[in-house]
């Protein structure tokens, strides 16, 4: 071997060797260094990110799990397509916009930090580069766009419905309603903004009641009831086929209360509307409201009737009555003279 | 993340190069062993399309004058149209007598009245047509009518596939079924040739049940005998059919998939076989997870799973598998496993050595079952491991006290614990 190739090849492992550290020291690859942190567990962000923590721990992300509405939903998970997406394994690993695959382990955090946090390469990713702080977040646009949402959530075909919704062309994303901006503390205390980590949605009162907006009129001898998905940006109600928005009424002839036809939520009411999917081997159509439209129901006025009480409902399971506070809102109510 | 990818990769070519150049000078170093280069190969190939290509072989090819024939046979049988109790008796053993019989009654399963779904599940019992029994296992998924469900596990029996008789059993249990699911029983253990007493207890037809259900789930094959496989070109169809759709994006018929294959027995091999080589990552997790459901009936599949403990995407699915199977020579590779960085590596191969059923590994997982640097989900494995492997004082202790503290998930731990309660 010449003076020369023996140079080459010295300069070339040399090379490699330098290459090697710089990629290893960049925290990046998939065969991260061995001393790289390895992200697994939502507690490891609790140290420096305690507010968000307990944001999540509560949340739907973070019970979910362990909320025993879904353990009940899924027969406690023996119906295995649920774990994917309630115990996700990163997305990053799948890809963002893909679907998930299911993790056997830390069974208590559901949809972890971790779970949308971890990047492709290991590394933490978030809404900016922060190479000073101990988890070192490299900006991703991937984990920022709708598609990190899309992994689980167009499971029920949500994020379908908001691509298809005036809401996505005016760049209203996921985030702007169901992460709004939080403010959060530095350790030196000055304030930074953040975004919130409660995930507000089906189990949050106002924002039920921001989705949807409730109407009633008389006309002639009908009673109108009108629902309108005024502030979702995707069907109303959405996500799972349990989900139900009803519209319920009665009749009073002076003080007394016309007995209804009992399909309503308790003794008394009758139900005009329901919007909701299917279950799929349950007949009927898809009456979920898509973001912007409106619903009419028209009820005939009993003869001398002389007010209507008018209910919009949104329940958690089609099954439950009004009395069922745990999975019956009431989101709005109204009172209609009728002479 | 750009930034990332361009350091990333100018690194990579940069080291390439310079590797590629160390190598060629011919060292004459002795190479590095480690324990997993000891793997069989990881070969992925695109597995989809040929999936979708084996089920789209076969076709169901009847002329329309027979095919009217069949349907009117059926309605007739299924009692969907009035017939004189002669006619309908014809009617039935014609359409029995045929071997297509199972395309007009199967649509009959999702019917909306429960009778003519628990008709169309008796017909298909009584058809001999054994390759009905996926169509069968599709339906018990989501059949919630009770008497529907013990018609469909009576056919699936009859049909050479032993995966329903678990609802036969758990009906007994129940005071509002009991009666229907013992005479079910009784008729079926008689035809299977089983002696029972001339009064069988409650007990007796349980136990018989169970002994069929331990074998089915220990080699995937019915217990029944006399009954000719189902065709196999039309079997590879429909499995393949249930698989090619792993890789889209709605978990419903994946779900559907799974079902159905990890409860086929032996049927489902082949195509699990071709599933486990795919380049797809979707199609070769959900088969991982079919093999782990179906146990050590899946044990001929052992040596094609081993290459999947190299892939970092499927690793953990395999290693459950692999336990499950009980296949002795994946060993070695969960034993080196034990000492992997993520969690649920050393979690899942701790499982999998309990599994496996050697106590030469035993001290190891004590050790780290006592280690309290390891995170609680690889200590809970490897003391359920222990109790798997035998008496494991130690380990009952310590799961007990996971009971006691609450520190562990709930229904996780029990899943475990039922586990130990029944053994392998």
């Amino acid at each position: 071997m010449s003076l020369t190739t023996r140079l080459a090849l010295a300069a070339g492992i040399v090379g490699a060797f330098a290459a090697g550290i710089v990629f290893l020291s960049s925290g990046t690859g998939a065969d991260r260094a061995a001393d790289a942190p390895l992200w697994e567990s939502s507690k490891q962000c609790q140290q420096c990110h305690q507010e968000a923590y307990d944001e999540w721990v509560t949340s739907h992300h973070g019970i979910a799990f362990t909320n025993p509405e879904v353990r009940a939903l899924s027969d406690d998970f023996r119906r295995e397509e649920c774990m994917d997406c309630h115990l996700p394994r990163p997305l990053a690993v799948t890809g963002f916009g893909k679907r998930t695959l299911p993790r056997r382990t830390h069974f208590d955090e559901g949809v972890s930090c971790i779970s949308c946090h971890l990047g492709e390469d290991g590394g933490i990713v978030a809404r900016n580069d922060r190479p000073e702080v101990p988890c070192k977040p490299m900006r991703s646009e991937a984990f920022l766009s709708v598609d990190a949402c899309m992994s689980c959530h167009n499971q029920h075909e949500t994020t379908d419905q908001w691509r298809a919704s005036h809401y996505a062309a005016q760049g209203i994303h996921c985030t702007n309603c169901h992460m709004p901006e939080a403010e959060r503390k530095r350790p030196d205390g000055t304030i930074r903004k953040g975004r919130s980590h409660v995930y507000p949605g089906a189990h949050d009162k106002t924002m039920l009641a921001k989705a949807g907006t409730l109407a009633a009129r008389k006309e002639g001898v009908e009673l109108v009831l009108e629902v309108t998905n005024s502030g979702a940006g995707h069907n109303f109600p959405t996500e799972e086929r349990h989900r139900a928005v009803d519209l319920e009424y009665r009749f009073f002839r002076g003080l007394d209360a016309i007995v209804g036809d009992g399909t309503g939520g308790a003794p008394g009411w009758s139900r005009a509307w329901r919007c909701r999917q299917p279950y799929r081997d349950e007949p009927g159509e898809n009456t979920q409201l898509p973001a912007g439209q409106s619903k009419e129901a028209r009820v005939p006025i009993p003869d001398g009737a002389t007010q209507a009480e008018v209910r919009m409902w949104y329940r958690l399971t089609p099954i439950c009555d009004d009395a069922d506070t745990a999975r019956s809102t009431l989101l709005d109510e109204r009172k209609v003279a009728l002479q | 993340m750009n930034r990332r990818l361009a350091i990333r990769a100018a690194t990579t070519i940069g080291a390439g190069v310079g590797l590629a150049v160390f190598a060629a000078c011919g060292s004459d170093r002795a190479p590095m062993v480690s324990p997993l280069a000891q793997l069989p190969p990881l070969a992925l190939i695109p597995r989809i399309d040929e999936l979708k290509r084996i089920s789209a072989e076969w076709k169901q090819d009847l002329a329309e004058p027979l095919r009217k024939e069949l349907r009117d046979y059926a309605e007739v049988a299924l009692h969907l149209v009035p017939a004189d109790e002669r006619i309908a008796r014809r009617a039935e053993r014609a359409l029995l007598e045929h071997e297509d019989a199972p395309l007009f009654l199967e649509p009959s399963l999702v019917n909306e009245n429960p009778a003519i779904r628990s008709r169309a599940a008796w017909l298909l019992g009584r058809s001999g047509q054994t390759v009905a029994q996926f169509a069968l296992l599709l339906r018990l998924k989501d059949e919630t009518d009770a008497a529907c469900t013990l018609w469909m596990a009576d056919a699936l029996h009859r049909l050479g596939n032993d995966a329903g008789l678990v609802w036969i059993d758990a009906a007994m249990g129940n005071e509002a079924t009991a009666q229907q699911a013992g005479q079910i029983a009784v008729a079926l253990l008689q035809d299977d040739g089983a002696t029972l007493p001339e009064t069988p207890t409650w007990d007796h037809l349980q136990q018989e049940l169970r002994t069929r259900t331990s074998a089915w789930r220990r080699t995937g094959v019915s217990c029944r005998d006399g009954v000719k496989p189902p065709d196999a070109a039309r079997t590879r169809s429909l499995l393949a059919a249930h698989l090619s759709v792993t890789q889209s994006f709605l978990l419903r018929p994946i779900d559907e998939a799974k079902f159905v294959l990890s409860r086929a027995g032996q049927h489902g091999l082949p195509t699990l076989a071709i599933a486990l080589s795919a380049n797809e990552p979707y199609l070769r997790s959900v088969a991982l997870q079919i093999l782990a459901d179906l146990g050590r009936a899946a044990l001929p599949l052992c040596n094609a799973l081993l290459p999947l403990l190299g892939d970092p995407l499927t690793e953990s699915y395999a290693m459950r598998a692999l336990g499950e199977l009980g296949c002795p020579e994946a060993a070695p590779h969960l034993t080196a496993r034990l000492a992997s960085r993520p969690t649920e590596v050393r979690a899942c191969a701790a499982g999998a050595l309990g599994l496996l059923g050697d106590p030469a590994i035993a001290p190891q997982l004590l050790a780290m079952m006592r280690d309290d640097t390891q995170p609680l989900d690889v200590r809970v494995q490897c003391a359920f491991a222990l109790r798997m492997l035998g008496d494991a004082p130690d380990a009952a202790t310590f799961l007990a006290a996971r009971e006691q503290q609450g520190d562990y998930h709930p229904q996780e731990l029990k899943i475990l614990l039922d586990r130990i309660r029944a053994g392998r």
